[in-house]
């Protein structure tokens, strides 16, 4: 757990970058077109939607008669659907994440962050709701972003997640893949769709390093794992890597995650709206 | 010295610093450079990544080499090579070394002396015996049957001095009987041959090999300085050796050079003489003549007592009616640049101190011819210019020698004028031939426009006949002298005026005074080379050292006797050039008397092995290898930072741990090699805080009295003074160090044995290094006699009143010891000044039993009686209170006395 002080000066540093982030977020969300209006489609709702043929098995109080009596068929009048989704944002944030192979990349903490925030704000922008994890939801995107960077410290928990929310997810998931099953388990019998977008730093695949390295987390200090000679190891490293990646995905895919990847050298668009196509899609 | 060909390593020892490279290696292995440091989020999953190579990085292969390299040129450093090492092996055989430490070797002095520690140092690790033979007779000849330790040999090496008089090998010789055969002879000749040189050669090629350093030797000595007219005229005897010249230098008591010239000796040895001008207004400061560097005893002269500027005497009224016809007008006038000029009649002139007195145109007559000739007798120039009024006739002087004696004249002067330019002898106005080369105006050029219209006659038979020290064109003398009694008289035979010719409108009339005017000088200021023996025993006044410096004579420098001058330029004898004297006589002795020869030794035997000085001088490498091996470890340093550490990563922290352990190995080799190279002598630790010291005798019952003495007085000066001495200490002179003590107290046993000669080198060493020491004789004068010979004390006098002594802390009167009627004795205030103590005496003596009075035991008791009382011991105390104050203040106190005057001043 981090110390108090520790949590005020960065949300003090990181909300110095709040209006940076949500002009990115806000950009990002601009460029994502995801085709189809996810809300145009049948559901609970006033306005009418469309006619479609009843079937056998709904009931009668469902016929939209003064349509039928035109027709030779039975047409049930579906309304357009209504209720807006209610989207859960979590970006990760924690140490490890607040971390860049590179002075000219972003970090993976601002990635997620980005990536989180502006699939939210698109999804918000076609009529969904959207909520930070634990915290109240709110209209303006800088307290959105502010909760999002408020909550990006803790270790999620999606016990609160209620049943009809959808969930998007960014972080590297570094962590063993038995704590992420631990806590997506809650998540089960949910039937929402939900995102999990995926942060990577290129040298997390490349292993770029030679020599004898000590390599620590910022995780966790005190480990350090001393590799004689660095270069050595990069291909079995990068097994490992790509195994637990692809452990990580599966896991979330199993339990109904669409899952993106997005390197932070990389554009985030494609990963965004392969996420956000998947959200407005409703439930599985 | 441990080496071959051309290349040895001083400190050998040092190479096995060598063997720790292999330890490097295994170091650099062992502590590898630290990891670089990645911070890295999947850094767990390595945790799982198998590791195959379980070794460490190394260093890289160029940087292992590159520290290797680094340290190996350290030690070799340290190691301290040198190229043409000076040479080799002890030789085994004893060793004597012969050194001519005659006046002629003082210029080569360092050298030789160096060349000869390096053959004795040759030996230090061998068994042979040293001994060392000087040649020049000594006082109290160094006893050369000693046979010493090769360290023993270098200090007095090291003490020796070239000696300022020739060598005498043949008495040497009679030294050589003691030495075993089959010794190695290292003979460092000054090349100068002398009489019993086969005696010598015979006896020094029996005593087995013979090496001679330095064959060639050079000589060249100033015999003589003879004042002349223009200066001085330096004679200098030179052996045979290449060409050279070498300056002329007259100076001044300061060593202002007042005069230069140089003199250019060709190859043949013989006698020369230069003459070096002096401006006249100088010459009265001139106290040496000084040849090259003045590097040797011969190469320095003095000269007599200084010139005084001489003082004229002008025969005249005290104005001039006239001023631009007087004879005494134009007579003024030239000599005001060149002398004190003093107008008056004749007998106050007389009567007053005057070199010269010129009488123009006038004939004296009664009580002032007779004053002017006793003057005249006595020493004084006269000079008569002829004139209107110059009555010559009297008498028939050409037979009659004692009344031209009478007539003060050179000679006798035929009546009348002679008139060149009128009259029946019509010849025309003459000039005035050249001077002739002997006499005083020799090097004067006659100006072509100087006529003389009318001249007295110098009787031309006169007999005797005058000096004539110029003539005119046709051969008429115009200048003529002669000598009566000490003095002279010289005549003029035309006008001081311009009367009858242009002598005093020319430059000429001021030269030729000039000249006449330093006549005086110039002989009253020879004291003649040593021409048959004095009379009487000269003492010594000024006396010229081995190294060519002027030194007043000490009280144990011999005198000149009858005898010892009978044997000066016969054989050499221990007697310092300079100037000897009583009040009646002095006689300046040289080097080299005039008519004795230089030669070189012709032929040394055949089997003599002849070293030339020089050679390959031995060059150290060390420092360069030390700087090298820095060099190389900065930039292992350096590429410690850039390289391994990265850019980006650049700290010191990093910086220091990156090159830690290279850095502190190498010094850690470094400092242990260079304790082992320089093998630092294991010194008693010096005592940091003020002790009274006292020279421990060895007898065991004075020792202890000394000791509480100074327990006693330490106690006392703590007490009452700012001063705080620790726990006296005993020292033994010939040991320990003394130069941490200010103040040695030597209480002087009942029956003293002789100090040693090491223990009185270095006691003089501290005297001379400013230390003091107090000597305590307990009231036996001649055991203390007995301890204190060989210390070369200098005059000593009872403690005068008001001698700084008296005042340094207590007001004294007296200095009373354990008996009120104890005298304290201190060197003369002007030894003092002279001495290296600051002006303090670095001597005191006396014989109060002091440190009797001061003992106390171990409970602060007084252990001994002393008269007077209890009273009588206080001041026993504050003797030894002032002592030790004046040993830490000097003449501190005596300063004093200028600060009611100096606060006056800063008032004002």
């Amino acid at each position: 757990m981090a110390k108090l002080g520790t949590l005020l000066r960065d949300a003090g540093q990181q909300s110095a970058k709040l209006p940076a982030l949500v002009a990115s977020a806000r950009k990002a969300a601009a460029s994502l077109h995801f085709g189809a209006h996810g809300l145009r489609r049948p559901g609970p709702g006033e306005t009418f939607w469309q006619h479609r043929e009843h079937q056998s098995d709904e009931g009668l109080s469902q016929v939209d008669w003064r349509r039928s009596a035109r027709a030779e068929r039975l047409f049930v009048r579906d309304r357009e659907r209504e209720t807006p989704t209610q989207i859960v944002l979590w970006s990760d944030g924690r140490a490890g994440m607040e971390w860049r192979s590179h002075h000219s990349l972003p970090t993976k903490a601002d990635v997620a962050l980005i990536g989180t925030l502006a699939l939210g704000l698109a999804l918000r922008s076609s009529g969904e709701q959207i909520s930070v994890l634990d915290s109240v939801v709110s209209d303006r995107d800088d307290r959105v972003a502010g909760a999002l960077i408020a909550q990006s410290n803790f270790d999620p928990r999606f016990d609160t997640v209620c049943a009809n929310h959808s969930l998007i997810l960014a972080s590297d998931c570094l962590e063993p893949i038995d704590i992420w099953e631990k806590r997506f388990r809650s998540l089960r019998n949910h039937e929402m769709p939900r995102a999990l977008l995926l942060v990577w730093d290129p040298a997390e695949e490349a292993f770029p390093f030679q020599g004898r390295t000590a390599f620590r987390t910022k995780t966790n200090p005190n480990d350090i794992f001393v590799i004689g000679r660095a270069q050595a190891v990069r291909e079995e490293y990068q097994a490992l890597w790509r195994n637990h990646i692809g452990a990580i995905s599966a896991l979330a895919r199993a339990h109904r995650f669409a899952v993106a990847q997005a390197c932070t050298a990389a554009p985030l668009d494609g990963a965004l709206l392969t996420l956000a196509r998947a959200i407005s899609e409703g439930p599985v | 010295m441990v080496g071959f060909a051309g290349f040895a390593f001083a400190a050998p020892w040092a190479l096995l610093g060598l063997l720790a490279l292999p330890l490097i290696f295994w170091l650099a292995r062992a502590i590898p450079p630290p990891p670089k440091e990645a911070i890295f989020p999947p850094a767990a999953l390595l945790g799982a990544v198998k590791i195959d190579e379980e070794t460490p990085q190394r260093s890289p292969v160029w940087l292992l080499i590159l520290r290797a390299i680094a340290v190996a040129t350290l030690v070799l450093g340290f190691a301290s090579p040198v190229i043409n090492p000076s040479t080799a092996e002890p030789d085994g055989r004893n060793l004597v070394i012969v050194i001519d430490d005659g006046w002629s070797s003082a210029p080569e002095w360092p050298a030789i002396i160096g060349e000869a520690k390096t053959v004795v140092e040759t030996e230090l690790l061998g068994s042979a015996t040293v001994r060392l033979i000087f040649t020049a007779p000594d006082k109290p000849r160094a006893n050369a049957e000693d046979a010493l330790s090769p360290r023993q040999a270098v200090e007095r090496l090291d003490a020796a001095e070239p000696k300022p008089w020739g060598t005498d090998r043949q008495k040497a010789t009679a030294l050589l009987a003691a030495i075993p055969t089959n010794s190695r002879v290292v003979w460092f000749s000054n090349g100068l041959a002398e009489p019993g040189d086969s005696v010598w050669l015979d006896a020094v090629s029996r005593l087995g090999t013979v090496e001679v350093r330095r064959p060639d030797g050079f000589a060249v000595a100033l015999t003589k300085a003879e004042p002349t007219a223009a200066g001085y005229r330096a004679f200098i005897q030179k052996a045979v050796s290449e060409p050279f010249s070498l300056p002329l230098q007259v100076r001044d008591e300061r060593g202002r050079v007042l005069g230069t010239a140089s003199i250019a000796l060709p190859p043949k040895a013989g006698a020369y003489s230069a003459e070096i001008a002096v401006p006249p207004a100088l010459t009265k400061r001139a106290t040496s003549v000084v040849l090259g560097r003045s590097d040797h005893a011969g190469a320095i002269r003095l000269l007599g007592t200084s010139d005084r500027r001489a003082r004229i005497g002008l025969v005249a009224p005290p104005t001039d009616a006239q001023p631009l016809v007087s004879d005494a007008y134009f007579l003024q006038r030239a000599l005001a640049s060149q002398a004190e000029t003093v107008r008056g009649d004749i007998a106050s002139l007389t009567a007053s101190d005057m070199d010269v007195i010129i009488l123009p145109d006038a004939r004296p007559q009664g009580a002032e011819a007779d004053a002017l000739r006793k003057w005249v007798r006595e020493g004084g120039l006269l000079i008569r210019y002829a004139g209107p009024r110059f009555d010559s006739s009297g008498g028939n002087p050409t037979e009659n020698p004692e009344a031209l004696i009478d007539d003060l004249l050179p000679a006798p002067i035929l009546p009348g004028v002679r008139r060149l330019d009128a009259g029946v002898a019509f010849t025309g106005a003459l000039g005035i031939a050249a001077f002739p080369a002997d006499g005083p105006f020799a090097g004067l050029t006659v100006p072509n426009d100087i006529t003389v219209r009318a001249q007295v006659l110098i009787d031309p038979a006169a007999n005797p006949a005058p000096l004539v020290w110029a003539s005119l064109s046709d051969g008429t003398p115009l200048i003529a002298a002669r000598g009566l009694g000490e003095g002279s008289i010289v005549l003029i035979a035309t006008t001081a005026g311009p009367a009858w010719g242009d002598l005093a409108l020319s430059g000429l009339q001021p030269a030729l005074l000039g000249r006449l005017a330093r006549l005086p000088a110039a002989r009253s200021n020879s004291i003649g080379p040593l021409e048959g023996a004095p009379t009487t025993a000269l003492a010594p006044k000024l006396l010229i050292d081995g190294f060519g410096s002027v030194r007043p004579a000490g009280s144990d420098d011999p005198a000149l006797t009858p005898e010892r001058a009978r044997k000066i330029g016969r054989e050499a004898i221990a007697l310092a050039p300079g100037i000897y004297s009583t009040g009646q006589e002095a006689r300046q002795l040289a080097i080299i008397q005039p008519n004795q020869k230089l030669t070189r030794i012709e032929a040394y035997p055949q089997n003599f092995k002849m070293a030339s000085p020089g050679g390959a001088s031995p060059i150290e490498l060390g420092g360069a290898f030390i700087v090298l091996g820095l060099a190389l470890l900065a930039i292992d340093m350096l590429v410690a930072i850039f390289l391994l550490g990265g850019r980006r990563t650049l700290s010191f922290l990093r910086f220091a741990k990156a090159s830690a352990p290279t850095v502190f190995f190498a010094a850690m080799v470094g400092v242990g090699l260079f304790g082992m190279a320089t093998n630092a002598r294991a010194e008693a630790p010096m005592p940091l805080d003020l002790r009274l010291a006292f020279v421990e005798t060895g007898d065991p019952a004075t020792d202890s009295v000394a000791l509480n003495g100074l327990r006693g007085l330490s106690r006392f000066v703590r007490e009452r003074t700012a001063a705080e001495p620790g726990e006296p200490i005993g020292v033994d002179p010939s040991n320990d160090d003394l130069g941490a003590y200010p103040i040695l107290f030597w209480v002087v046993p009942p029956s003293p044995s002789p100090p040693s000669t090491e223990t009185i080198a270095r006691l003089r060493r501290f005297l001379a290094s400013g230390g003091m020491l107090f000597v305590d004789t307990r009231g036996n004068a001649a055991a203390g006699r007995l301890a204190v010979q060989g210390l070369a004390l200098p005059p000593l006098v009872a403690v005068p009143e008001g001698h700084t002594l008296t005042k340094t802390f207590y007001l004294l009167k007296t200095m009373p010891g354990r008996r009120t009627d104890s005298r304290l004795f201190v060197e003369t205030d002007a030894s003092a000044a002279d001495g290296d103590g600051d002006g303090a005496s670095s001597i005191l003596l006396g014989d109060g039993d002091w440190v009797s009075a001061w003992a106390i035991d171990g409970q602060g008791r007084p252990l001994f009686s002393v008269e007077g009382g209890e009273r009588g011991r206080e001041l026993a105390y504050r003797v030894g209170t002032n002592v030790v104050i004046y040993a830490l203040t000097g003449t501190y106190k005596s300063d004093q006395v200028h600060v009611p005057a100096l606060l006056d001043r800063l008032r004002r």
